[in-house]
């Protein structure tokens, strides 16, 4: 380990105020120093029975913590993970919460949004085609197409209220002009 | 060359979600345990924070680069969930939530369970029952304040070198080795009268078959 070279830097632990010292016990009993400085440790602890009593008390306590077990995993972790990332699919409701993501945030809900958009427009130009404008006036009907138009009846009562001659109103007819009851 | 895990997130970025599902089942456990004593062994939202660890693995699964160890980076992931959860319970700390106190605790040892500081509170010959000294471990280690818990945990329970904890914990490695340091300070203070007993009944023993 190189991660804490040059901790001693030469110097005896002696030579170290209390804190340096407990740092580097406590990487020494991490097994975090370099070789020959853990060397150095353990020949000044040979040689200091009050010090090897103290990082032997520390070492204990460490070794405490491995009554400190871990937990079997909750049946059906895995199966809830990827439902929530939505990788199961159709499965069967899992026990426990699925943590899901918000709704603006999945793929599914904006593409969902673009279709549906997408059909709107086309509905719009479908129905744009279909609708008669509104803009330009009707056409000035020439006399032609509306008597064209009109039931035979009608024609004979023009005719009447006309006191007009076939042959004027024929000509009146052809030249599509506004002259019929004046 | 790729090792295994690195191998199974090229796999996912690539498009292939049955590696995902291998990466749920081999480091479910991890994150699971890393969580639990991180957040404090009475808390109930353990499986919540573990489970947003796994979402976040798969959203950002394209930005893991391969020159990081997985495990590493998903540690760094786990953390970052953890401290989350941990600032969202901060947020009602007034109101005193059992999951506040779950997490926190009483504060560095005020208030705490005044049978851990008690050396009269258990035989030093016969020792605790496996089940009571465990109870007191989680205790000592629920109540060291939240970095040196998160230090102790991957340096003791994940193995981590003070290189890898540093990594995970967004810090450098004189920062891991001050936590750490303070850590065995905190635990020995708390344990002492528990590791007095044990040297104690180790001695006799060794007295006993002389």
């Amino acid at each position: 380990m190189t991660s804490l070279d040059g901790m001693l830097a030469g110097r005896n632990p002696d030579d170290l105020d209390r804190m340096e010292r407990r740092e580097l016990i406590s990487a020494y009993l991490d097994d975090e120093l370099p070789a020959h400085e853990a060397r150095q440790i353990t020949l000044w602890l040979d040689e200091n029975p009050e010090a090897l009593k103290e990082v032997e008390h520390i070492r204990r306590t460490w070794d405490l913590l491995d009554h400190y077990e871990d937990e079997p995993v909750p049946d059906g972790f895995a199966q809830r993970v990827f439902a929530a990332v939505g990788l199961r699919r159709g499965a069967a409701e899992p026990a426990g919460r699925v943590i899901q993501m918000a709704w603006y945030r999945k793929p599914q809900t904006w593409a969902a949004a673009a279709a549906v958009l997408l059909v709107a427009v086309g509905l719009l130009f479908t129905m744009k085609d279909d609708t008669p404008s509104t803009t330009t006036p009707p056409a000035q009907a020439s006399v032609v197409t509306v008597i064209d138009d009109v039931p035979e009846d009608v024609l004979v009562y023009l005719d009447d209220i006309t006191d007009l001659d076939d042959e004027r109103l024929d000509t009146l007819i052809a030249l599509g002009g506004d002259d019929l009851g004046s | 060359m790729a090792d295994a895990d690195q191998v199974l997130m090229r796999r996912l970025q690539a498009g292939d979600d049955s590696a995902f599902e291998e990466l749920v089942h081999k480091f479910t456990g991890l994150v699971l345990s890393l969580a639990r004593r991180y957040l404090g062994s009475r808390y109930s939202g353990v499986e919540d924070v573990a489970q947003k660890v796994f979402i976040r693995v798969y959203k950002a699964r394209m930005a893991y680069e391969p020159r990081a160890k997985v495990k590493t980076w998903l540690y760094a992931i786990a953390v970052n969930a953890c401290l989350n959860e941990i600032r969202h319970l901060r947020a009602e700390k007034n109101r005193r939530v059992s999951g506040f106190t779950a997490v926190f605790g009483d504060g560095d040892g005020a208030g705490a369970n005044p049978a851990l500081e008690d050396p009269k509170s258990f035989a030093p010959t016969g020792g605790l029952e496996g089940d009571e000294v465990a109870i007191r471990v989680r205790a000592a280690v629920d109540l060291l304040p939240e970095q040196q818990r998160l230090a102790l945990v991957l340096s003791k329970f994940h193995h981590c070198s003070y290189e890898e904890v540093a990594q995970a914990m967004s810090t450098t490695v004189p920062a891991v080795k001050s936590l750490l340091t303070r850590a065995r300070e905190n635990l020995r203070r708390r344990l002492r009268a528990l590791v007095d007993a044990d040297i104690e009944t180790s001695a006799t023993k060794t007295e006993g078959n002389s």
